[in-house]
């Protein structure tokens, strides 16, 4: 991987380096009657190009390394692959997460569920504050913006389930807005649209709007349907950003963010309490 | 009548902020009380409030960065331990009040700790070691430092009254904006900065106009010490990038106030041009601060090896390459924004390039110590700290620079670890060396050696222990900011950070305690020779402290090191030092303008905070009135008489014949 | 620079942009210096206004002329107000305009081309047509 070979070649300078500050530094100790002194040596043609050669060309190297990678790498790329790409819509929401599958014309709230083995192009924007959408496991991260549309392709290459994130700080509910990954095998990721399919309610721009409202730590849930375009109606701002928070209205700021003080923590207790009665 | 202003913006019910700002208020009233009553405050006033002195001024830009160190250091301890506790758990701080936590401590870091350090640092010896009398311009030297504390000041004023901003240390929109953060934090944060960014920016132009037009005679540009040239450097770049900065904040107040649209998604606004511009700002920025630092390592690494600088001139130029490199890798900041593998690429590769320099720099300490005769008094330990710690943080910082590297570890504890590493092991340690390094001439007293030995090993120690578990924790997928979490292989490295942290807590108690036990064994600490550290730059030609006007008779130059090429001819002549002619000197005048000036922008600030605009108006009126009886004044200058000059002189050198002769006869 | 700094140390620094009049130069010659200054820029705006008004120059050509009066107007302030010239006295103006100048350059075509690539890559307008398959 990229990240490990850029590493090792900066390691092979910097070990010796490190090691050649201490060594100096302790061998020419003004307590040491062995060392040479010479206390006017301040110019050496021959080290001054050595000093420059030595970082300029590893950072020749590593440049070629980054050029290449940035390129082959680029999230926008499409993977290379003989089965068409799965798309899934990713809306970052205060605080939590919406995915859209245009195509099953399902969609679901922090609980991401994809085909093993098939590429999946994520269309991602945002409906208010920035995020980063990233599931360490599968690879790159990109930010989410309101009124941008980003894309990002990544492939589970073996089912599992794993473990997804926002990256970019975005408010009080931020540490809550990670999501459960399940990667299936191509039958049981049919298995899930159709199961999706028979229940739950169906996400309308009505429906979206009373999402888009500021919650903290949604429980996973899904849309039986979900109305055509919407993606678009919130990239194209038809629908509006989301409101940020209903409880304060600018003059009382200090008052506002004591009643929120005391409900967050409340909100937190109860999470707790979810977590260890073992619900997610 | 009071605006958004009310009693419910004092957080009577949240004990936490109401406890620590209880503390701080009892801790500033007990020292007012105290100074009041020592009768103390006629001579601060003369001494120090009114000083246009360029030593004095960067004595206290030192002590305002030292004090906010300890505010943000004790918010890094909230943090610290609360991520210890919060593991499946709310721990002890909400959300709402962990982000500004998070906000106000990288605010304070760099705006109120780094910045005043450096700029402090740059201060007090550029102009000695230019061998010259003062800056280009003292008043307005003077201002820049109170509208530093200004800012400063109103950081610290919202822990009282509000809130700080929410948004982490750059305000992001648009959760930066109204609609998403409708109180009054954001305010706080832009107000503070816009008007200590004045400050800073004056000072930059105070500086760079003292580099490059007044020198001591024959001190020509390449006879410059090394940490003038890393302060023309960084002056330079402030005066280029805070424009930016204060534009950039601008642009988002008119948002917040007046209901623009320049980061907003309606009327053409764009929230990717504010993450451009910030950066723009923002990566000249890391360069202003690491680039004095720089300078400090060159003139110790030296010093105490009792060698010249190795490489001199292409320090310089390595110097200079980083100036102008600092403005080409902004965008390395926000890969992960998607501008698409060409631009991605390109600025990697300019962040990598921008490294060789800073090599060259290191390999050039490395040789400076080679074939020297190194003693490991404090500032050494710093510098020789600072060279293996930063050579870790540079690599991780390449490595950053490697898009792909930085598309899975972006907003990771990774970067979070890694700008320590750079801040810490670079700013920090440098302004410590610096601090150390200089002290004895600014009070005419050494620090105590065993406890300055103590703390920086309890400095060091914790910062390893404190930010290597966070290179390891962004590795395995943990992002940064996070108030709590659920994955349990986080916690073991979260608890070892913990104990960093109280480490270096204990590195900084041992800072204080040496600071105290110090000024009180000052008369067995003292040095009257003005060269304690048998130094090799002109601020080592003067007593210590320095008298007002620095330097008796303006120093000839003759070499690259001024003062031990002065040494050295002494040495060889073996003769005693002519007597110099001395001639009465004129001198700056000190003035309250920049206190009042200060007063008035903290009156300013605190209105538009809290949009009580009868206030604004009267604070704006009186900082104009302010610069209108400034710039009438008749009386500018003082007198030193010729006597007085040669009195002080003779008292200097007679205290260094004869601490010099006690010196040979204890050897 | 402050009186005492400037009394100080003329013997051996250089002068401040400015300081020429002071030195004994010829008044007459410093105001009228300023008057063709003023007189110029006052040309040059007055043409930016009337370019931009009339239908004499071929319409696409406005802007580019625009563009270059605002240099031209550039010149003339440098010039005639703030004293940069050729001088050897001035070597440190001059550099530090060039240092301005490389710095506006770089972080405008920079901010331009990083923005253009993220709008290129990030617009919603022509992502919708082709996601409206």
């Amino acid at each position: 991987m990229i990240l490990f070979d850029s590493l090792l070649i900066m390691l092979a300078i910097v070990g010796p380096t490190i090691l050649a500050t201490l060594g100096f530094a302790w061998w020419f100790r003004a307590s040491n009657p062995r060392a040479q002194r010479l206390p006017d040596w301040a110019y050496s043609g021959r080290i001054e190009l050595v000093t420059w050669a030595i970082p300029l060309l590893t950072i020749t190297l590593l440049g070629g390394v980054a050029w290449i990678g940035s390129h082959q790498l680029d999230p926008a790329r499409p993977l290379a692959s003989k089965t068409p790409a799965l798309e899934v819509q990713v809306v970052s929401l205060d605080w939590k997460w919406l995915f859209i599958y245009p195509e099953q014309r399902v969609a679901s709230v922090n609980q991401l569920v994809i085909p093993a083995g098939q590429p999946v192009h994520f269309s991602l924007t945002s409906a208010s504050v920035m995020n980063s959408f990233f599931v360490p496991q599968l690879g790159s991260m990109i930010y989410t913006m309101n009124g941008m549309a980003a894309d990002l392709n990544l492939q589970a290459d073996e089912p599992g389930t794993l473990w997804g994130l926002s990256t970019h700080y975005s408010g009080d509910g931020f540490s809550d807005m990670h999501f459960e990954v399940r990667a299936l095998d191509a039958a049981g990721f049919a298995g899930w649209v159709a199961a999706t399919r028979q229940g739950g309610p169906v996400l309308d721009s009505a429906r979206y709007v009373e999402l888009a409202k500021q919650s903290i730590k949604d429980l996973p849930s899904t849309f039986r349907e979900a109305e055509t375009g919407l993606f678009q109606k919130i990239v194209s701002q038809e629908l509006a950003p989301g409101p940020g928070p209903q409880d304060s209205h600018g003059g009382q700021s200090g008052q506002s963010a004591q009643g929120r003080a005391t409900t967050g923590a409340q909100t937190a207790a109860l999470d707790a309490v979810i977590c260890i009665t073992g619900e997610r | 009548m009071l605006g958004k202003l009310t009693w419910a913006a004092i957080p009577l019910d949240q004990p936490i902020p109401l406890v620590a700002s209880g503390v701080v208020g009892l801790v500033l009233v007990g020292v007012l009380g105290l100074i009041v009553v020592k009768g103390w405050l006629p001579y601060l006033w003369r001494e120090w409030i009114t000083s246009v002195d360029h030593k004095r001024i960067g004595i206290m830009y030192c002590l305002l960065a030292l004090v906010m160190l300890l505010r943000g250091f004790s918010d890094a301890l909230l943090m610290r331990s609360q991520q210890a506790l919060a593991y499946q758990a709310p721990g002890f701080l909400p959300p709402e009040h962990y982000n500004q936590v998070f906000s106000a401590h990288g605010t304070l870091m760099i705006f109120f700790v780094s910045m005043p350090f450096v700029i402090g640092l740059m201060n007090f010896a550029v102009p000695l070691q230019l061998g010259i009398r003062d800056v280009a311009f003292p008043t307005l030297n003077s201002v820049s430092f109170w509208l530093t504390a200004t800012g400063a000041l109103l950081v610290n004023i919202s822990l009282v009254v509000g809130e700080f901003a929410r948004t982490g240390w750059l305000p992001y929109p648009p959760l930066s904006e109204l609609t998403y953060s409708p109180g009054v934090g954001v305010d706080y944060y832009l107000w503070a900065l816009q008007i200590s960014g004045v400050g800073t920016l004056m000072s930059g132009i105070n500086l760079v106009t003292t580099i490059l037009k007044i020198h001591a005679p024959g001190m020509t540009y390449l006879r410059m010490p090394m940490f003038c040239w890393t302060s023309l450097a960084s002056n330079l770049l402030i005066v280029a990038a805070f424009p930016i900065l204060t534009a950039t904040l601008a642009m988002l107040l008119l948002d917040r106030y007046l209901g623009f649209h320049f980061f907003t998604n309606e009327a053409g606004g764009n929230a990717m041009m504010f993450m451009n511009l910030i950066w723009a700002w923002g990566h000249p920025e890391v360069y202003i601060l690491i680039l004095p630092a720089f300078g400090v390592f060159s003139e110790v690494v030296s010093t105490f090896s009792q060698k010249p600088l190795f490489g001199y001139r292409s320090m310089v130029g390595a110097t200079m390459v980083i100036c102008v490199l600092a403005f080409s890798v902004w965008l390395h900041h926000f890969f992960t924004m998607g501008a698409g593998g060409d631009v991605n690429a390109i600025f990697g590769i300019l962040s990598m390039i921008i490294a060789v320099p800073t090599g060259v720099k290191v390999f050039n300490w490395l040789f400076t110590m080679y074939g020297g005769r190194v003693t490991f008094a404090p500032p050494m330990l710093w510098a020789v700290g600072f060279m293996v710690t930063f050579v870790i943080g540079g690599m991780t910082g390449v490595l950053l620079a490697v898009p792909p590297a930085d598309f899975v570890l972006h907003n990771s504890l990774f970067l979070v670890a890694h700008f320590h590493n750079v801040v810490i092991g670079g700013v920090l340690f440098g302004a410590f060396a610096g601090y150390t390094y200089w002290f004895p001439k600014a009070f005419g007293f050494r620090l105590d050696e065993r406890l300055g030995k103590w703390s920086f090993w309890c400095w060091i120690g914790g910062f390893y222990l404190a930010f290597m578990p966070l290179y390891v924790l962004g590795l395995i997928g943990m992002t940064r900011r996070m108030q709590h979490y659920d994955v349990a292989a986080w916690r073991p490295w979260l608890l070892i950070a913990g104990v960093g942290a109280l480490l270096i807590l204990a590195g900084i108690i041992l800072q204080v305690a040496q600071l105290v036990i110090s000024i009180r064994n000052r008369e067995s600490l003292r040095d009257l020779t003005g060269d304690p550290w048998n130094g090799r730059s002109l601020e080592w030609a003067t007593a210590s402290p320095p008298p007002a006007f620095n330097f008796a008779v303006l120093p000839e130059v003759a070499g690259e090191e001024a003062y031990w090429s002065i040494k050295e001819r002494a040495r060889e002549q073996a003769q005693a030092e002519e007597e110099l002619s001395y001639a009465e000197i004129e001198m700056p005048r000190n003035s309250p303008t920049g206190f009042i000036c200060a007063f008035f922008a903290t009156v300013m600030g605190f209105a538009l905070i809290w949009h009580i605009w009868w206030m604004v108006a009267l604070g704006a009126a009186g900082a104009f009135a302010t610069f209108v009886v400034f710039a009438w004044r008749n009386r500018s200058e003082y007198v030193i008489p010729a006597a007085e000059v040669a009195r002080v002189d003779r008292a200097y050198r007679a205290a260094r014949r004869k601490a010099y002769a006690d010196l040979q006869a204890a050897q | 620079m402050s009186q005492a700094a400037q009394g100080r140390d003329r013997h051996h620094a250089d002068t401040a942009p400015g300081d020429a009049q002071r030195d004994g130069h010829d008044l007459a010659q410093g105001v009228r210096s300023y008057l063709i200054g003023l007189g110029l820029a006052v040309l040059l705006t007055a043409v930016s206004f009337f370019v931009a008004g009339t239908s004499l120059v071929w319409q696409p050509s406005i802007p580019v002329a625009l563009f270059v009066l605002a240099i031209a107007q550039m010149g003339v302030h440098l010039v005639f107000f703030l004293h940069i010239t050729t001088g050897p006295d001035n070597v440190n103006n001059v550099m530090a305009l060039a240092f301005g100048v490389l710095i506006v350059i770089l972080l405008i075509a920079g901010s331009l081309w990083i923005m253009s690539h993220l709008n290129h890559n990030m617009l919603p307008m022509d992502r919708l047509m082709q996601m409206q398959r």
